[in-house]
């Protein structure tokens, strides 16, 4: 019984967000492009951050190692595009191994 | 970001001759990896077992202070919309709980394979996910940044953080050999 009452709320809480942005803005948001980027941080080493770029993304050791350098130097890097919901499951996922990730539209 | 290797400045990677062959021979203790892969695939684990009961013990204690609001755990569940604190809120409220539970599960499997000496690719991961988050935990807790070269030093005894700075250094190493090693293996 509690399960059922707890997936009410999140129901609840999540679908009048959808609901109450105007059509058109919806649409319109969906189709623009996002980017992720991934954000440097005095932790995570090195290897992992181009290790995790490997395996997430299945890019080749020299792209993820320069998009690691773009990171550690230059502060961040633009490591996808897609949709919004693409660029949210690829956030989720480099959120789930520890890395700094935020998404925006790409201009 | 940080490096795991001996070489503080970022400058030498792995060509500049000081590979595992030159080093073996100037010394009998020597950087070498403690995970190495095998040819079946799963990898020999060669930490010793002091070392992984201090990290089951770090991960059950992350275990049971996962659900809480303390801000050592900021860098587990990072803002995902950083210009827009409603799409943010959406976010948060479906992420953050399996980013919970894919946390409590990658420290189950190390809790159930901390005396295996062979672990499968899988579990290795699991062990690279738990060192990672401990790692940023225990950083933050620290106040660790850019500049500092807690890797390379020496830690100072009068330091009241001296012992958890040294736990930091040696999940370093250990994440720096697991990542090694899982990144070989990779197709």
């Amino acid at each position: 019984m509690s399960e059922i009452t707890v997936s009410k709320v999140l129901m609840s809480e999540t679908a009048p967000m959808e609901v109450l942005l105007p059509e058109g803005d919806v649409l319109v948001d969906e189709d623009r492009p996002w980017a992720v980027i991934v954000w440097n941080d005095p932790i995570n080493l090195m290897n992992y951050v181009s290790f995790v770029f490997r395996k997430l993304f299945g890019f080749g050791q020299a792209k993820a190692d320069k998009l690691m350098r773009d990171v550690h130097e230059k502060g961040r890097a633009n490591v996808a595009t897609g949709t919004r919901s693409e660029c949210e499951r690829h956030v989720h996922q480099l959120h789930s191994h520890g890395l700094w990730a935020t998404m925006e539209h790409d201009e | 970001m940080s490096d795991h290797k001996e070489q503080p400045s970022g400058e030498s990677e792995d060509s500049d001759g000081l590979g595992p062959e030159e080093l073996e021979q100037d010394s009998e203790v020597v950087f070498r990896p403690l995970v190495t892969a095998l040819d079946s695939g799963r990898f020999r684990m060669d930490f010793p077992d002091n070392l992984c009961q201090l990290l089951v013990s770090l991960a059950e204690e992350l275990d049971e202070v996962l659900d809480s609001d303390s801000p050592d755990l900021t860098r587990l569940f990072p803002t995902a919309y950083a210009d827009d604190p409603d799409m943010d809120a959406g976010y948060q409220i479906l992420a953050r709980g399996q980013l919970v539970d894919h946390r409590r599960a990658a420290i189950e499997t190390v809790r159930e394979s901390m005396d295996s000496k062979e672990l499968d690719e899988e579990q290795l991961n699991s062990w690279m996910l738990v060192i990672n988050d401990l790692r940023l935990v225990i950083g933050t807790r620290l106040d660790v940044s850019e500049d500092d070269e807690l890797m390379f030093e020496s830690p100072d005894p009068e330091d009241p953080n001296s012992y958890l700075t040294e736990v930091y250094r040696v999940l370093g190493f250990m994440l720096g050999d697991i990542v090694d090693a899982l990144t070989g293996a990779l197709p």
